[in-house]
């Protein structure tokens, strides 16, 4: 699924699905993926599944694929978000990462949909529940198919509270009582959420090895209309989930929050020194894989 | 594309962004602009999410041990890629290319681990690829 955008390109209007010979080209183009990530540079290895789909976009409704527009209150809560790594900083406080940044959690929709590692996903069931496992991060998301009452309106979790029911083959689970700080976007990313999210999942097992997901978004204060997205969730053989407890070796605040200190330190030497102040070390200046790139030896004292 | 995490308006407009971030962002813990290569004695290595870890001690020329950290990919993507717990045993010598953390510490983002007996092994935890080595 890596290779549907979520929003549909322009030109393809109304259409959901691509012609013969636009479904050629993006064949070709993902195996192309597969390959490179099989044999060159990237740690990416069967991150690129082995089907290739026909839409044009995740996004189904509205009719154009295109996402509803942030509403003025929206794009409010936008801002209160931390900025992450890929900001390029300035680090001071933890609020300056995301909570993706932080291992925290990617959020109910955000966990699921395709990116770059880490998209296993593991759904067991039992007669009166499904437990959805996210790889990445590992969050777990249970779903009551009991028919108890849903959570108090003043309780608020991240990944909100998930009721689920039956219609025919169609497990559809219905979420509220979601936080204000998380996303619906890629990796948690993207599209801010409110309390007043409503998710709607319909989950349909189309085929052995296929389950068709397709997901409602509603929340009144941030979008001006809800919208739907659709995927297909796969199997792949040989591909294991593994553990991914996320706080063990994540350094990554503390690299960001102690290399701001030092580029601090490295302003003030210039202003002592009455020079201007050095950039930021975010721009890549050298040629890569062209032919140098020149190493400094740590061995030798540089 | 810098902004798929960000707050910024950019952001926030355009409501979805590519999905081809990995979890951190190397340029805002590490200077891309000093990559440094090195060898090293490896002490242990540390599976650890979102990154692993590897642990050198490095000797420089004038004598002083030097204990260093590399990052490497995480775990699932090290297995996929055929690495396992004991590909790098402690004691073995490796060379390590990668680029060192801003905040000046002996510790880095690893992109590749040469082996005594010349293999190489992909660790880049980045969207930067390996430096100078397109047909690794």
């Amino acid at each position: 699924m890596r290779s549907v955008p979520m929003v549909r390109p322009a030109e393809f209007g109304t259409r959901r699905e691509l012609n013969a010979s636009e479904f050629l080209e993006r064949a070709s183009r993902d195996q192309g993926a597969r390959n490179e990530s099989e044999s060159v540079n990237s740690f990416l290895q069967h991150e690129w599944g082995i089907r290739t789909f026909g839409y044009t976009s995740m996004i189904i409704d509205p009719e154009n694929g295109q996402a509803p527009p942030l509403t003025d209150a929206g794009k409010a809560l936008a801002a209160t978000r931390g900025r992450g790594t890929y900001s390029g900083g300035p680090f001071n406080a933890i609020d300056d990462f995301t909570l993706y940044d932080r291992c925290i959690t990617r959020g109910a929709l955000g966990s699921l949909l395709p990116v770059i590692y880490g998209n296993g996903l593991r759904i067991a069931q039992s007669p009166n529940l499904v437990a959805i496992s996210y790889e990445m991060i590992h969050d777990t998301r249970i779903v009551y198919l009991d028919g108890r009452e849903p959570l108090d309106d003043g309780i608020e979790q991240y990944l909100g509270s998930a009721r689920g029911r039956w219609e025919g083959n169609t497990l559809v689970i219905e979420s509220k009582n979601f936080t204000d700080r998380t996303n619906v976007g890629v990796n948690g990313g993207g599209t801010p959420n409110s309390a007043q999210l409503r998710l709607t999942e319909r989950l349909t097992r189309v085929d052995p090895a296929m389950i068709e997901y397709i997901a409602t978004i509603e929340d009144p204060v941030v979008l001006t209309a809800p919208f739907t997205l659709r995927l297909m969730i796969t199997t792949q053989p040989g591909y294991d989930m593994y553990e991914y407890g996320c706080h063990e070796g994540n350094e990554a605040i503390f690299n960001a929050l102690t290399g701001e200190r030092a580029y601090e330190e490295q302003v003030a030497e210039a202003i002592a020194k009455g020079l201007p102040a050095p950039k930021r070390a975010t721009e890549h200046t050298q040629i890569r894989n062209g032919r140098s790139e020149t190493f400094f030896d740590i061995n030798k004292g540089e | 594309m810098r902004n798929a995490f960000s707050s910024s308006a950019v952001a926030c407009l355009s409501l979805w962004s590519a999905p081809v971030f990995a979890h951190h962002s190397l340029a805002a813990e590490f200077d891309i602009n000093r990559p440094i290569r090195l060898e090293g004695v490896v002490e242990r290595m540390e599976f650890s999410n979102p990154h692993s870890w590897l642990h050198l001690e490095v000797t420089t020329a004038s004598g002083e041990k030097q204990k260093w950290e590399i990052e490497g990919g995480p775990p699932n993507s090290l297995l996929r890629r055929g690495w396992n717990r004991n590909s790098i045993p402690p004691g073995t010598l490796v060379r390590v290319e990668g680029y060192q953390a801003l905040n000046g510490l002996y510790r880095a983002n690893g992109q590749r681990v040469t082996l005594p007996d010349g293999k190489s092994l992909f660790m880049s935890s980045s969207e930067v690829g390996p430096a100078s080595d397109a047909a690794q």
